[in-house]
């Protein structure tokens, strides 16, 4: 099976991209990433 | 016969699949996910459709994942969206296949894949742009569960019953060199 694409979006989809895209990151997010980045920071891209 | 449960930290450094490497031995349980790593990764990697990453142990491959570029964009356009500048689509990271095999599952691995799949995302934010990452999850309660409760992606509203789950997981503005 190949990877499916992400299908278009529709209205009530778009509306929760945009506010995701305005939400600011709580502090447990950016920790997270933090940690993540913290555990990959030998492998470049 | 008994298998170590293995952990992330016991894992190879992730790598990009090669020509010739077969893993007729792996499986995850998914038919479809199983069927594409024996068959079709290598095609669908030398056609630069997607990039696979193997996570293995010892030799045997124990996780990988297919991610490539996309976007997440809009169905319909409205008649007030038909200028340039309201017509925005996001770019993202798609995990567009992910397995672990069988014996290793529930033990971290699946979260440590997608882990390093949202740190190439992080990375390529910083060269390229990218915004989300996301993953088209089978439509099971325990997957979506996963990706929710292990991971953070949010299940996007409104979409259809039975049909792969449109998930994401936003970046942020965060900075790799932050």
């Amino acid at each position: 099976m190949l990877p499916k694409t992400t299908p278009p979006l529709n209205e009530e989809q778009w509306k929760a991209i945009e506010e995701e895209i305005k939400r600011k990151p709580t502090t447990d997010e950016v920790q997270r990433l933090k940690k993540i980045k913290e555990t990959f920071k030998s492998i470049p891209l | 016969m008994n298998i170590k449960q293995l952990s992330p930290e016991d894992l190879e450094l992730p790598i990009i699949l090669s020509m010739g490497e077969t893993f007729p031995d792996f499986s995850c349980g998914e038919e479809g996910v199983d069927e594409f790593i024996h068959q079709q990764a290598l095609d669908y990697q030398k056609e630069n459709l997607g990039i696979t990453y193997i996570f293995k142990h010892s030799g045997r491959l124990i996780g990988f994942a297919t991610i490539s570029m996309g976007d997440l964009n809009k169905d319909k356009m409205e008649a007030g969206d038909r200028l340039p500048q309201s017509i925005p689509n996001y770019p993202i990271l798609l995990i567009g296949q992910i397995g672990v095999c069988e014996d290793q599952q529930r033990g971290g691995i699946g979260k440590h894949i997608c882990d390093f799949c949202i740190d190439r995302a992080l990375k390529l934010s910083e060269k390229i742009g990218c915004r989300f990452v996301v993953v088209n999850a089978v439509p099971k309660e325990e997957v979506i569960r996963f990706y929710e409760d292990k991971i953070g992606f949010k299940m996007l509203p409104k979409q259809e019953k039975g049909k792969q789950k449109t998930m994401i997981l936003n970046i942020h503005t965060y900075k790799i060199t932050d």
